[in-house]
């Protein structure tokens, strides 16, 4: 009881602090101080240990164990999806996910009703020249339509009371999210924004779901982001562009269930096998590059690289090294919104909810005010660049004058550019809010909107034109 | 699954309006891949028919349904004679003259009605990728014929509006989602059809799904934030109660949905609120009406 009454003593003095703080108009200091331990400085990232992981085991979890569980009934699921392309067919799968396309696993729930439920591969799989390639970001995933729509959509097509509660589980979910996950643009996507408007709709300490939010949800216009390729994670010591995924990656990763796990225990048997998916993740190697390349071109673009790129991108070969850079933002120059949204207190409140839940264990959340210069390995195929996929290739990124302020990528089909490291596009004379058609609009990359900007990095513009292009031919022998 | 439906909004020499729709719906219950039938006996699709007459001519409305098994002559498209029949109801397509007409034939009660229709407009695709189904509309067709009722026989003319789609359909009323199906004939030469989609415990978001075809056929898509719709009024039925009458707005259209008469329940597999309606633009607004066809399943009591 005596501890108590100190403890009762303290915090009233807290509050007397506070208060004189707010008086004095210093709450700003207060601030920063008090989230201190959810910032990190830019500079080097140190490494952390990792839980160890068997790589094939995790593969086998990636593709078969639904880490996601809920979704739609499988009878609807078939119904609204009666053929499967077999070139979205992926190897390993075990019994109905041998027959579904990639991007879905199955499982039976406690009622007994089989669930089809969207996995990993959704965001982390992608074509290069139809060859589908797991681990590279799709950068073609449409977000910017309603997703309630496929909800209605299949819903119609559910019959039967298992069934149905098994839908209204999944519908309740997306509806929660629906808000904050619709971009201005197909190809980017709203994962951050995702995780943070869970956080907001579950318990920490149960993750017990609330059709309300509990805390202030995320803003309703997400922040885009370009999905990285999973083959970085073998270099880097923290995940995501602004460092904030320090500690466990592993649990890191599967905050992916936070979709559906509404008890610890759901989560605690994703966590198990979380370490394989880690060690599967850390194993991946990028395709080699499928057109020729000139090789004397390419060590001549080496050493243009080494002495102009690799202080934050590190050297590759045999005794390449990486540096685990974080460049500040008054350095990098590129659009800031994403990294001050996440360093300036925005999103502190969601830092601690993980901080007080399950997670908290053993993750750090601390981003740095900048962005990490990620590892080049298999850069010629994670077009489009920067962390807001706003520069559509290599060319324009190295050549800052020759971006395009509006474009649009060609879809139909999609196209590979050999010559600038990318997939080729329309340069658009008017952003999206001059486009009439909203059809049109929805494939509009528009950089004069918010956290959608293509400045900065220009660290390859004093470079000639030749030396720009020998650089071009050595990274794509990366 | 397959379906026809053609919806007829049609007019009496008395002046009397009278809402018409003939559906009929093929379930398959092999796959498309088995072997060809050993003997016609061999049941490879069921026939569900309805037929539904409302307006004045009955006072009220009348409705009727057949199942069958599909054969030859008794129920099926039978491609010889280009005919859609279930027991002796028939929809003949006129092949001869290339202009798309049919010939309609069905007695419900003491309804029989004869119809001919032709195309006013070109037929439009069902064309949307992400659907597990495929099909056409012909929006708007005129129609003339004869109804024989409790009154004789009646000349009658009007439009119709005519659906053929098959694929993976849902069943309507027989799953969590309410459906509101809309289709309007207006009277400056424009076609509407909606359909908005409602979860039934009330929660998530409505989508609305639908398009407008002008007088030329020129098309453009109505989709949830191009589209208002407000529930003006609910009708209570046997089986369940019922949204009839709406303030829509869609585009640059913004009008009064009302039923001609509220008393349009059906009891079919599913209880459905099916019955012709009358759009009308608010005073002051440019004067814009129709008729057309509302369908309201999913209301059923839980």
């Amino acid at each position: 009881m005596k501890h108590r009454g100190v403890l009762v003593a303290v915090l009233g003095l807290a509050a007397v602090v506070t208060a004189y703080i707010w008086i004095t108009g210093d709450i700003v200091a207060v601030q920063s101080q008090g989230s201190d331990r959810f910032r990190s400085a830019v500079g080097p990232v140190p490494a952390t240990p990792q839980r160890p992981g068997d790589a094939e085991a995790g593969y086998r979890a990636l593709v078969n164990e639904p880490y996601v569980n809920c979704g739609m009934p499988y009878r609807a699921y078939r119904r609204f999806n009666p053929e499967v392309d077999p070139v979205d067919l992926l190897p390993e799968r075990e019994a109905r996910n041998a027959e579904l396309p990639y991007a879905f696993t199955s499982h039976v729930n406690a009622d007994g009703v089989e669930i089809v439920s969207s996995n990993c591969l959704l965001c982390h799989a992608s074509r290069f020249n139809g060859e589908l390639v797991v681990g590279l970001g799709n950068e073609f995933l449409d977000f910017t339509q309603d997703p309630r729509r496929i909800v209605n959509q299949v819903g119609s097509y559910v019959q039967g009371e298992a069934d149905s509660a098994a839908w209204q589980r999944w519908a309740d979910r997306v509806d929660g999210i629906a808000p904050y996950i619709q971009m201005q643009t197909v190809g980017v996507n709203p994962a951050t924004n995702l995780t943070w408007a869970l956080m907001a709709h579950r318990d920490n300490k149960t993750l017990e779901w609330s059709a309300e939010p509990l805390i202030e949800p995320p803003p309703t216009s997400p922040l885009p982001v370009s999905v990285p390729p999973w083959w970085r994670m073998q270099k880097k010591n923290a995940m995501f562009y602004t460092t904030i995924g320090r500690g466990d990656h592993a649990r890191f990763m599967i905050m992916a269930s936070l979709l559906c796990a509404d008890t610890l225990e759901e989560v605690e048997i994703v966590d198990a096998y979380g370490p394989d998916i880690r060690a599967y993740l850390e194993s991946l190697r990028p395709p080699p590059y499928p057109y020729p390349v000139d090789i004397d071109l390419a060590e001549e673009g080496r050493t243009v690289f080494e002495e102009n790129c690799s202080r934050c991108h590190g050297t590759y070969g045999e005794d390449g090294s990486y540096p685990n850079l974080v460049v500040p933002l008054d350095e990098i120059e590129t659009d800031n919104e994403y990294a001050l949204a996440a360093t300036d207190g925005r999103r502190d409140r969601f830092y601690q909810w993980v901080e007080n839940s399950y997670y908290g264990n053993s993750v750090q959340i601390a981003p740095a005010p900048g962005y990490i210069a990620p590892p080049l390995d298999g850069v010629w195929a994670t077009a489009p660049y920067l962390h807001n996929g706003s520069v559509p290739d290599i060319q324009s990124l190295l050549d800052s004058s020759t971006r395009p302020k509006f474009w649009r990528h060609r879809v139909a089909p999609r196209e590979y550019d050999p010559s600038s490291l990318g997939w080729r596009y329309d340069r658009l004379n008017h952003g999206k809010a001059n486009v009439d058609d909203p059809e049109m609009a929805r494939h509009v990359y528009d950089t004069t909107l918010p956290g959608y900007g293509n400045g900065g990095h220009g660290f390859g513009d004093h470079l000639s034109n030749y030396e720009r292009n020998a650089v071009i031919e050595y990274l794509k022998t990366l | 699954m397959e379906t026809w439906q053609l919806t007829a909004f049609l007019r009496n020499e008395r002046g009397e309006d009278i809402g018409f729709q003939f559906s009929v719906f093929r379930v398959g219950i092999v796959s498309p891949g088995a072997p060809p039938p050993s003997s016609v006996w061999e049941v490879r699709d069921i026939y569900l028919g309805n037929v539904t007459v409302n307006g004045m001519l009955q006072g009220g409305v009348d409705g009727d349904e057949r199942i069958s098994r599909g054969m030859p002559g008794v129920a099926g498209f039978d491609p010889d004679i280009h005919e859609l029949r279930i027991d002796n109801w028939s929809l003949q397509f006129v092949e001869d003259t290339g202009r798309g007409e049919m010939q309609l034939d069905v007695a419900v009660g003491k309804v029989r009605a004869e119809l001919s229709l032709t195309p006013l407009k070109a037929p439009i695709a069902t064309d949307d990728d992400a659907a597990p189904f495929r099909g056409y509309s012909v929006t708007r067709l005129s129609v003339n014929g004869h109804l024989n009722g409790s009154q004789g026989r009646d000349v009658v003319s009007g439009t119709a509006w005519f659906d053929h789609i098959w694929g993976e359909l849902p069943v309507p009323g027989a799953s969590p989602i309410v459906w509101d199906r809309l289709q309007l004939h207006l009277n400056d030469g424009r076609d509407l059809s909606l359909i908005r989609s409602r979860r039934r415990d009330g929660s998530g978001a409505a989508t609305v799904d639908g398009y407008v075809v002008d007088s030329e056929g020129q098309f453009s898509s109505l989709d949830e934030a191009s589209t208002e719709l407000v529930i003006a009024r609910i009708w209570r039925g046997a089986r369940g109660a019922y949204p009839v009458d709406w303030q829509l707005k869609a585009n640059d259209l913004n009008f009064q949905v009302t039923p001609l008469i509220d008393e349009q329940e059906y009891d079919f597999a599913v209880p459905v609120w099916n019955g012709m309606v009358r759009a009308e633009s608010k005073p002051g607004i440019r004067r814009i009406g129709g008729v057309g066809m509302m369908q309201l399943t999913g209301y059923q009591a839980q």
